[in-house]
């Protein structure tokens, strides 16, 4: 790329022209980052390709209101031209005398890559995707489409602010993925998806993530959909496992949560600290600290540190998932959430790896418990409204539960439901809480960030299944 | 005041752009190749409390360069654009490394150049009208003046708490092409907006929010303001009182905003590759009745004004007019790029989309429901009993099988009127079924985007509730 990111002066003169007419806040968020993407498809690798991008982003708050503006010229005549486009939001007509000495902040250390992808040549890494098709291959010799997936991202970022504080951080993201599709005896098609990735480097792919186990993993889910029916529809009792399940979570209550729809008054949960809002099985944190996860950082778009934050203990609404200017705005503290797509976007309240902590029960004993009722191993997609709370999952494995027992495989069942209505029938929580594996990315304003979604195995008493099946009461 | 931004003078810089670009690969021993270039700039303003809430300016380019080596595809993108021989060349030999490692293949191909170029170019496009000066001004004073005034209108209705996402915005862009097949060519256009949101409040905390947008190339052709501020708080205050519904199986009925997204999965349905792959519900469908006779899917990818329209489609082949899904309900064509034409052994179809810096794929220009007569509100009414649908959830239907379930809000409608408002249920069938199922079809198309569909009803769908 050539360009090297911004010097401490320029970064220093470009907050202060920022701030010359008298705004509460600025910051300057400058990103390089250069991303490979390579799909392997029934054993051909169609394209590859390489991205790199590279630009600064300047934001001034005043009050409620936010400037903004982003350049991808990284010349000190570009960035300062936006730096006075945005400084005009505030009204204070004259040069004011800023001065904004920055001092060098070390951020943490849960996103630290140890093997970085550009260390790695590309066919090491087109290596992942043909150990994936050949092991699917192996287990089965009728697939009729592997799709594999491999992509990383390695980018430089510099957050400076007008609180004085300078953040260098470095990211990596790597991700593997694969879709098995096989067809059923009736010509219908059987999908099953895997994956994983985190931001430790390309080491997780050689140390502790074995493309062949997510390989069977994609078969054995695709397999385990054969002669799948539609699922009984109406009011029912569900059991959810554990882990990748967690979109739940995320959906239901996670972005409810988040403050920007709180300071707007636009959640349903607005207002509502102190007040019971879940079952009191349901403790849920959000943590970006956890070591190398999808979801984790080393600091967050605006200059935090990211936490350990408890958003509801004990079915007890505790807080909010906060950035700077809605946590100003709540006069509340930021929580290390505020996070950002690209330089291109403005810094909003984010999930970073959103997880219900685990209970007392025995996942068996929960399952042995239901004597008719819906279990769902996988969700695909899911959406929530913020003002209601209404959301939807499509189940992407789900079984039907009969006198106690996991049976037979259901297809084009689809959730639908309250979240606090939805949390309040939590009856009863697993001790197997767990993480999915690295894949999600979570969608917000047109903004996309990598998130973590943990969750142990729960039953819901009364949750919505849609479908085309046979009503049953 | 802005200076004056000249359409003719961006499509030249960006078109030279992508030149220089395909000249250095060409320069590297590279004979197949193509690249594409985008710029564009824009103003967003968002207001709440008869505050600015946003104000972000925005300017973007990004390039792409595609080369195919013996039969090998590499692919090399910029959220930016070379600036010098050293970076274009830098640019290019990341392709070139990356086409060594790709699978070669017989279907890898750059098709012919049969777009129109030059004069012929020049001549079509201006009849395309995408270009209003007054928009390219990126208008701060106008974006605010807009948003101000829209939320005014909205809170000041006496059911209304506040206001939500109401904002206004101006641009414009520029994409050029330029391919080792011979084509070459640019355009560029203009896009202003208004969208207005509503919140009311109901019972158990709930919010109920109705929203409404306008958009277009030309700011004369937005939709009157108060009649956004009217819709999006009418419907918020349509909701109030929303609940559930017993399982049923009953008539459904698409708005035309659902409609739009139920006709644009099976436009996708019909995406060259995916019929390549069998990975879409459409795969064997090619030739039999799948749509109920009498209503077509019209592409024109010509229509004055709008957004989807082009000459050349993203590899320089012509766009050309046709009925994508005829009149006896048969599909005529798959949505190619050259690479699934191929594997297909069809010819290309003018559909390859990409973006500044993508690689191509299928899309449509503009697209039509034709056909059809009456309103929704003429629907309705023909309507014994039956669900009117006006806002789904979810990211069905499942493309490969073609299952549809999803979440659903709207209303039920009882001996042919809205009797109340409905939330917290799905709807489910396949696409199959529901494409067979149309038994009624409207004239009232929402014209607001490149794809533009009325009010359907389907003859029955599972509805689950509580």
């Amino acid at each position: 790329m050539g360009t090297p990111l911004l010097s401490q002066d320029l970064l220093q003169k470009t907050l202060e022209t920022a701030m010359a007419n008298g705004a509460d806040y600025a910051d300057v968020y400058v990103q390089k980052r250069k991303t490979t993407g390579i799909s392997l498809d029934n054993g051909e690798i169609r394209s590859s390709a390489a991205g790199q991008t590279a630009g600064v982003g300047i934001r001034v708050t005043l009050g409620a209101s936010t400037a903004y503006a982003h350049s991808e010229d990284l010349s000190p005549e570009a960035i300062l031209a936006c730096a006075k486009t945005v400084s005009q939001l505030a009204k204070e007509k004259g040069d004011k005398d800023v001065n904004i000495p920055l001092a060098i902040q070390t951020p943490g250390n849960a996103a630290q890559a140890l093997l970085l992808p550009s260390q790695v040549s590309l066919t090491d890494r087109l290596a992942l995707l043909q150990r994936t098709e050949a092991k699917a291959r192996d287990l089965r010799k009728d697939i009729e489409q592997i799709l594999g997936f491999y992509a990383d991202t390695d980018e430089s970022i510099q957050i400076a602010t007008s609180d004085g504080h300078l953040f260098h951080d470095r990211r990596c993201i790597c991700r593997l993925s694969v879709r098995t599709i096989i067809e059923d005896k009736d010509g219908k098609r059987r999908v099953g998806v895997s994956g994983g990735g985190n931001r430790e480097g390309f080491s997780y792919f050689k140390d502790r993530f074995d493309p062949e186990a997510m390989a069977a993993e994609s078969v054995r889910m695709a397999e385990a959909q054969l002669g799948a029916r539609a699922a009984p529809i109406g009011e029912r009792t569900v059991v959810v496992g554990p882990r990748s399940s967690g979109v739940l979570l995320h959906e239901a209550v996670g972005h409810g949560l988040e403050a920007d729809f709180i300071r707007k008054k636009t959640s349903l949960f607005t207002g509502r600290v102190g007040e019971s809002v879940a079952s009191p099985l349901v403790t849920v944190i959000d943590d970006g600290t956890i070591p190398g996860m999808r979801g984790s950082l080393n600091v967050d778009d605006e200059g935090t540190l990211p936490r350990h934050n408890v958003l509801i203990e004990n079915g007890v609404l505790k807080g909010f998932i906060n950035d700077k200017l809605n946590a100003r705005l709540l006069n509340e503290a930021p929580t290390g959430n505020g996070r950002r797509q690209s330089f291109r976007c403005i810094p909003i309240p984010r999930m970073t790896s959103t997880f219900m902590r685990g209970g007392q029960d025995e996942p068996e004993d929960i399952v042995k418990g239901v004597k008719n009722g819906l279990y769902c191993r996988a969700f695909g997609g899911g959406q929530v409204n913020i003002g209601n709370g209404n959301f939807v999952f499509e189940v992407q494995e789900g079984y039907l539960i009969e006198n106690g027992k996991i049976t037979a495989p259901v297809e084009g069942a689809t959730l639908v439901g309250n979240g606090p209505d939805t949390l309040s029938k939590i009856v009863a929580v697993g001790h197997d809480v767990g993480f999915d594996p690295g894949v999600y990315t979570c969608g917000k304003d047109g903004q996309s960030v990598p998130v973590n979604v943990g969750q142990p195995t729960l039953r819901i008493d009364g949750i919505t299944v849609g479908g085309t099946g046979e009503e049953q009461s | 005041m802005t200076q004056e931004i000249n359409p003719a003078s961006l499509e030249k810089e960006a078109l030279d752009t992508a030149l220089a670009l395909l000249d250095a690969a060409q320069k590297l021993g590279v004979t197949e190749c193509d690249v594409s270039m985008g710029k564009g700039a824009s103003l967003d303003v968002s207001v709440r409390d008869q505050q600015i809430e946003e104000l972000s300016r925005s300017s973007q380019r990004a390039c792409g360069i595609r080369i195919i080596q013996e039969g090998r595809v590499g692919f090399s993108a910029w959220a930016d654009v070379p600036q010098n021989a050293e970076e274009r060349e830098e640019m290019v030999r990341t392709a070139i490394e990356l086409s060594k490692m790709s699978t070669p293949s017989e279907h890898n191909v750059l098709p012919p150049c049969s777009a129109p170029m030059g004069d012929e170019l020049n001549a079509t496009l201006a009849g395309l009208k995408k270009w209003d000066p007054q928009v390219a001004q990126m208008s701060t004073e106008w974006c605010l003046e807009q948003a101000m005034a829209l939320e005014h209108e909205i809170v000041s209705h006496e059911q209304i708490a506040m206001s939500n996402n109401v904002g206004a915005s101006q641009g414009y862009g520029v994409f050029a092409l330029a391919s080792s097949n011979g084509f070459h060519g640019a355009y560029s256009g203009t896009s202003a907006s208004m969208a207005g949101g509503a919140l009311v409040h109901d019972d158990d905390n709930k919010r109920r929010t109705g929203m409404w947008w306008t958009a277009h190339r030309f700011m004369a052709e937005l939709e009157d303001r108060s009649l956004i501020a009217r819709k999006a708080i009418a419907k918020a205050i349509e909701k109030i009182g929303a609940r559930s519904v017993p399982s049923t199986k009953a008539p459904v009925l698409f708005d035309p905003m659902m409609a739009k997204g139920f006709f644009g999965a099976i436009l996708g349905g019909m995406d060259g590759d995916s019929v390549a792959k069998k990975s879409t519900f459409l795969w064997d469908q090619k030739d039999t009745e799948i749509l109920v006779p009498g209503i077509r899917l019209h592409e024109n990818p010509l229509l004055a004004k709008s957004f989807g329209s082009t000459p050349f489609d993203g590899e320089g082949v012509r766009t050309v007019a046709r009925d994508l899904i005829d009149e006896q309900g048969r599909i005529t064509t798959w949505m190619h790029d050259a690479q699934s034409a191929h594997r297909l052994g069809e010819a290309p179809t003018g559909h390859a989309r990409r973006g500044s810096s993508g690689l191509p794929g299928a899309g449509i220009s503009n697209v039509q429901v034709l056909g059809g007569k009456g309103n929704l509100e003429q629907i309705v009414q023909e309507t014994k009993r039956g669900l009117l649908v006006t806002s789904l959830m979810g990211h069905s239907p499942n493309m490969i099988t073609g299952e549809y379930s999803r979440g659903a809000s709207g209303f039920w409608i009882e001996d042919g009127a809205i009797a109340f408002p409905v939330e917290e249920i799905t709807i489910a069938s396949s696409m199959l079924e529901m494409m067979k199922s149309i038994d009624r079809v409207g004239n009232d198309l929402d014209v607001r985007g490149s794809l533009q569909a009325p009010t359907i009803r389907f003859s029955e769908m599972a509805i689950s509730g509580k």
